[in-house]
């Protein structure tokens, strides 16, 4: 539920989606550090090769090195997550974003506690010293196997991973998904049939569903099977409305989808019938159009 | 008017819509308000097309479209908080102590490791009441290898110095951190806790027995600068992670994964507080313990852990001290919700 009183759905991303962009994320702070230290050692190397320098300037050397890989290796996740609004840059290319569970944007908080408590979901790796003694050369070696996490992620219905449970939070998937075009019917007997089809007769929002989830897939099916999954709905239908019973039920839910989506309503029948759905409709559309008019103003 | 014409007139605001969630993406801070204005208006109206859809049937096709494109617009339009670092001053030197020195759970873990660690000291430089515990526990080999280790102890140069001050920071920050993680699970956590204790207990006792000489000497000129920041880090990350840990176990009328969240929240000060002193110690245990006592008495170095141990009580103690009262719990839950 937002300001904008709407209350929308989101998509969740599962285990492998995720890994894909953990793995990303990997790569990418990996490469980069690996990069820019050896760059950094090179350089230096190469400068001062003839001068003399003193012990302590590759000591300081090393302790920024180290210090940063420390910095990466514990708090990547939480800077980026926090300052790229919600994403590393492995769920950037992954289409990938973290969410509070109730849908907000996540905060500084949430991004670093969920990060720490990766390396729980991470566990148990392939051998016993990370348990006892955190990074030793051992557990550098050893294989994660995620364990944990996937057991979180398969007993809560959001696909929390223990990080996200105690931050509160959850990872979605926004796909930019392509709007597809209403189904269009060459044939002329689907509107004509549309004609017979009761004015009175409301069609409710569980079989405008399920006649345009049909619709959309009937290109799929061959024609028998077509009919015979559509017979299902048509054959009541069909009688109920006293149109004769051997017309082609394929035929008859692709003049209901028409009579549903495409066809013009008549004035009758917008006054008529269906209160809640054309109260609702008289109500949004004025304020559809006028926001409208206001954006081309 | 029908749907087809409907989403015909739609479409191209939707369109445009999707492609300024592309560009404002990217560069957040830079739009301009023309764009950020036309942006809002255009979710508006997906909100709306959006109610119109789901309350007059249209092809679930077109919902779902709808669905997806009004929360990407949602999540452009309503970005994550950053880090407020000026609300950090009050929560670093006012908070913070306060909810450490009121914590129980920080009481529990620092009883539970300074007991340990004490009664296995004593056990292994004693060597009467349980003879041959220090080897049972850690193992001849280990206590042989730490025990040479020191007898040739002679400091290093400079620049190795800074190099371990790196190391450590790295590998012991590192292991706060397991302890704190670990904790969730309470019963993992009390293990690696105990068994860091007992191990350190008894390499301190072991090494500080008469008969180890010049080694004894040298352990006590390393451990004695950076101990007190050390040990106390140790306790408070494991104090953290078992707040987390009995968060999820004893949830105090809230549900299960609400009271996780909340320990998860008030912890998170506490670990961060553990990995600042993990920071200190390394610097401490990098640059003054490593030095050899020619270079730098004992003295010098018992007057740092004595200041160290005087800032901690100052910090916990004295700033940590007054009782947070009902105002002073609205404000710290307030300064959590949008720190």
């Amino acid at each position: 539920m937002t300001p904008e009183n709407i209350a929308f759905e989101y998509q969740l991303a599962g285990p492998f989606r995720r890994i894909v962009a953990y793995v990303a994320d990997i790569l990418i702070s990996l490469v980069g550090f690996g990069i820019v230290a050896f760059i950094v050692w090179i350089g230096f190397l190469f400068l001062f090769s003839n001068t003399f320098i003193a012990d302590e300037f590759w000591g300081l050397l090393a302790f920024l090195t180290l210090v940063s890989w420390f910095l990466i290796y514990w708090f990547y996740g939480a800077v980026t997550e926090t300052y790229l609004n919600g994403q590393t840059f492995g769920k950037r290319i992954c289409g990938l974003r973290v969410m509070t569970i109730d849908g907000h944007a996540i905060d500084g908080v949430q991004a670093t506690l969920r990060n720490f408590f990766r390396l729980l979901d991470m566990a148990p790796v392939a051998s016993v010293p990370a348990m006892l003694g955190g990074i030793s050369e051992e557990s550098v070696l050893a294989i994660p196997t995620c364990l944990i996490g996937l057991i979180a992620m398969t007993i809560n219905k959001r696909y929390q991973r223990i990080g996200d449970m105690v931050a509160g939070t959850m990872v979605i998937h926004e796909e930019p998904r392509m709007l597809t075009k209403l189904n269009q019917f060459s044939d002329p007997r689907v509107a004509s049939l549309a004609e017979l089809i009761p004015p009175v007769f409301v069609v409710s929002a569980k079989l405008s569903r399920t006649v345009s989830e049909y619709v959309d897939g009937r290109q799929h099916l061959a024609p028998q099977r077509a009919n015979e999954i559509a017979s299902h709905v048509a054959r009541p239908l069909l009688h109920k409305f006293g149109i004769p019973g051997n017309t082609d039920a394929d035929l008859f839910l692709c003049a209901l989808y028409y009579r549903t989506f495409a066809e013009e309503l008549s004035d009758d029948e917008a006054t008529g019938q269906g209160v809640a759905v054309t109260g609702d409709k008289a109500g949004k559309a004025p304020l559809n159009d006028r926001i409208t008019a206001k954006e081309e103003a | 008017m029908n749907v087809a014409q409907l989403l015909k007139k739609r479409r191209p605001q939707w369109r445009e819509l999707e492609r300024l969630c592309e560009t404002i993406s990217d560069k957040p801070d830079r739009s301009r308000e023309e764009i950020v204005s036309r942006f809002s208006s255009l979710y508006r109206a997906a909100c709306a097309d959006l109610a119109l859809a789901e309350s007059n049937q249209f092809p679930p096709a077109t919902v779902e479209y709808l669905h997806q494109l009004v929360a990407r617009a949602h999540n452009q339009l309503y970005r994550s908080e950053r880090y407020q670092f000026q609300k950090w001053y009050r929560v670093i030197f006012r908070d913070t102590p306060r909810r450490i020195f009121h914590d129980p759970c920080v009481h529990i873990v620092a009883v539970l490791f300074w007991g340990l660690f004490l009664i296995s000291a004593y056990l292994a430089y004693d060597n009467t009441v349980w003879p041959g515990f220090a080897q049972d526990v850690v193992g001849q080999e280990q206590l042989d290898t730490s025990a040479e280790m020191f007898a040739n102890f002679g400091g290093r140069g400079r620049g190795e110095n800074w190099m371990m001050f790196g190391f450590y920071i790295f590998n012991n920050a590192g292991i706060g951190l397991n302890c704190f993680v670990w904790m969730l699970f309470v019963l993992p956590g009390f293990v690696t806790l105990a068994f860091n204790s007992v191990h350190l207990g008894t390499i301190f006792g072991y090494m500080f027995r008469p008969e180890m000489g010049e080694a004894g000497d040298h352990f006590k000129n390393f451990v004695t600068a950076h101990g007190p920041f050390e040990l106390t880090a140790i306790v408070l990350s494991a104090g953290a992670g078992l707040k987390i840990g009995l968060g999820w176990l004893m949830t105090g009328g809230l549900s299960r994964l609400d009271s996780l969240q909340k320990a998860g929240r008030d912890a998170l000060p506490i670990a961060m507080t553990a990995v600042a002193l993990f920071c200190l110690a390394a610097a401490i245990e990098g640059l003054i313990s490593a030095t050899p006592e020619k270079h730098m008495p004992w003295f010098f170095k018992g007057s740092v852990a004595t200041f160290t141990s005087f800032l901690l009580t100052f910090y916990f103690v004295v700033l940590g001290f007054p009782e947070p009262g009902d105002s002073d719990l609205d404000f710290l839950s307030g300064a959590w919700d949008e720190a």
